[in-house]
Order: structure tokens, then C-alpha cells, then sequence
């Protein structure tokens, strides 16, 4: 897709007056203006990401969207997660840290993580999988490989904490030792205008 | 059809899923010195789903029904909410009552959160490695 070689393209209408959209009540002064940029460039949410325990990079920001689920209005949060899982082992278990609301529960609804691993004597470079089960892993062969265990991200309620208060983990497991990296990016959604806390491993 | 005849909540209203907890309904006649239990399970996901609550026997003036919660605290379980008995007089629950259950755990600092978080994860490697050994 070619990109607009300038920032001018608009995406939406730049009334002179207040029209009625077809099939809506809106008019068009209340209608957001977006720009080409706004929509096709960066990365969405969280991207300045702290440095934690074990090598850890996080954060979490709030996303222009919202939802209204059932009447229930929702604002929506962004995680982002990078983690190295190493040494080679056959379980790791890497403590992102812990979001901590002011009322309500956390539901996360998107999940766009990404699993790296090296491929070097393999078929070269680097292998790129989502995270989930299969998602392929190496070792000290330089050759990556699919896993067959577990491999998802936790999120818990620890024993006699109120229920705002979430941990986070990375689990993953395989029956050979293994490593790889792991980038995550999650979104979730919390009760509107509640607070959330985000606490890194540190 | 099935409908959602309570939720467990804690204070703020947010429902309770991992909630190990159990429930009973009871009947208070004026007639009867003892209540009479007429619904009583596990509560799943933290509701409780049916399609009405029992009708009251129309012979007798019902003085009270109640729904019992009962919380189980165990080694390892969640053991941060209370059970709770909630009394409705004259009258049986009405559908969708939420049931707020008090909060009796640990509202921590971070040191004691980020201890409580590194003590699970070294519970969850030890159980997972029993399934995935280390390799040598």
C-alpha cells in the first residue's frame, strides 16, 4: 500500500455545517477527525516500558477506545512485556508484576504477543510465532523448534488479596529445555474511570 | 430458561469467579420452630443460575427466607472473603440479588505483594516441573 506523502489526508469529513449522517443521530460536529498518520502510523498503547526484575521491560497505558458492554461502560488499557526466557529450562516462570484497580475485575480481550526464537542452523534467522502452545522455541542448537507443553499468560488473584488485585505471569513449559523471548501485548478493559495501578516486577 | 438467580459480589459489586464457596435457601414458616432448606448447591464462576427460586408454601405464612454463604477457607485458597447469610423478611429473594460478601483478607504494601507474587511463582515452577522435569 502506497503511503500519502504528506500528513493532509483526512480520514472523515471537515464540515462547514452540521449535517445528520444517514442511518445515525450524529451530526457531523460531533464526528472525530482523524488523520492518516493517526491511523496507519506507531505502535498502539504502551510504549515507553520500564526496566524489572530478570530482565524484564513493561508498562501499561490507557487506549483511546472504550467500550459499552451490557450498559456497562468500559475504559481499555494496553500491557506490553519484554521478557527473556532464559537459561534454557524446561518451565519458566516469569513474574511481570501486578495490576491493582480501584473496583472492579479486569478482562483482558485482545492478546497480540509474540514469541522470537533462533534459527541460525536451522533455516537461518529468527522464527516468530504467536504466544501460545506450538509456538516455536530453541536451545543452545541454534535451531528452533515447536513446543509442546504450555506456553500463556497468567492472570490471578493471590491468596487473601482483594479480587483488584491481579499478578501476572508468563508461563511456559516443554519437556526439553528451551528458551526464547517473549513480547507481549495484551489489552484489557476495566470499569470506566477506575484507577490502574501497574506495578513492575522488580 | 435459565436466568441468573444471584451473583456473589465483594462490597464494590464486582462479581467473585473464583469464589470457593457454597450456598443454601431457607424457608422460615411462622408455623415451624426450624427453617426448611429448599435450594442449596455450589456456587460456579460466582453466580448461581436457575430458573426461579422455589415457591413458598401457600398454606404457611413465611416469616424470612435467607440465602447462606458459606466460604471455603483452605490451605492454598483464595481466603480473602467471608461467608454471609442474607435475610429477606416476608418475602423470597427476587432474582438477580447480589450478595455482598465482606472482605476479611490482606490489603498488602508492595513489599508484602511482591513477596506474596515471587512465593507463587516458586509454587508454580515447583508443581509444573513435576510435569515437565528438568532436564539434565
Amino acid at each position: 500500500m502506497t503511503t500519502p506523502s504528506s500528513n493532509e489526508q483526512f480520514v472523515g469529513v471537515n464540515a462547514s455545517q452540521d449535517l445528520t449522517e444517514r442511518g445515525s443521530s450524529l451530526i457531523n460536529s460531533k464526528r472525530q477527525i482523524y488523520t492518516y498518520t493517526d491511523l496507519m502510523s506507531g505502535a498502539a498503547g504502551a510504549t515507553n516500558l520500564v526496566s524489572g526484575g530478570a530482565g524484564i521491560f513493561a508498562g501499561v497505558s490507557k487506549l483511546s477506545a472504550a467500550y459499552t458492554i451490557g450498559g456497562i461502560e468500559y475504559d481499555c488499557y494496553n500491557l506490553k512485556c519484554i521478557a527473556p526466557l532464559r537459561p534454557e529450562a524446561t518451565v519458566h516462570v516469569i513474574l511481570i508484576g501486578s495490576i491493582e484497580v480501584g473496583a472492579g475485575n479486569i478482562f483482558f480481550i485482545n492478546n497480540r504477543s509474540n514469541i522470537e526464537s533462533v534459527d541460525f542452523s536451522g533455516f537461518g534467522g529468527y522464527t516468530n510465532n504467536p504466544l501460545n502452545l506450538g509456538a516455536m522455541v530453541d536451545d543452545s542448537t541454534n535451531v528452533a523448534r515447536q513446543l509442546n507443553g504450555l506456553f500463556y499468560v497468567n492472570q490471578e488473584n493471590i491468596p487473601t488479596y482483594p479480587v483488584e488485585f491481579s499478578a501476572l505471569y508468563i508461563i511456559a513449559t516443554d519437556t526439553a529445555a528451551f528458551e526464547c523471548d517473549a513480547y507481549i501485548d495484551m489489552d484489557f478493559i476495566v470499569e470506566k474511570d477506575t484507577t490502574v495501578d501497574f506495578t513492575i516486577n522488580p | 430458561m435459565e436466568q441468573t438467580l444471584f451473583t456473589v459480589t465483594d462490597d464494590k459489586g464486582t462479581v467473585l469467579k473464583p469464589i470457593d464457596a457454597t450456598y443454601s435457601i431457607n424457608y422460615m414458616y411462622k408455623e415451624d420452630p426450624s427453617s426448611t432448606t429448599v435450594l442449596e448447591g455450589v456456587i460456579s464462576r460466582g453466580a448461581v443460575k436457575g430458573e426461579e427460586f422455589p415457591e413458598k408454601d401457600p398454606l404457611k405464612e413465611l416469616e424470612y427466607s435467607e440465602i447462606i454463604i458459606t466460604t471455603e477457607s483452605k490451605p492454598g485458597g483464595w481466603n480473602a472473603y467471608s461467608g454471609k447469610a442474607q435475610r429477606f423478611l416476608s418475602k423470597t429473594p427476587e432474582k438477580g440479588e447480589g450478595i455482598k460478601l465482606p472482605f476479611t483478607g490482606t490489603i498488602p504494601t508492595k513489599e508484602e505483594a511482591q513477596d506474596s507474587m515471587e512465593a507463587r511463582k516458586q509454587e508454580m515452577i515447583a508443581a509444573l516441573e513435576v510435569i515437565y522435569p528438568p532436564s539434565n
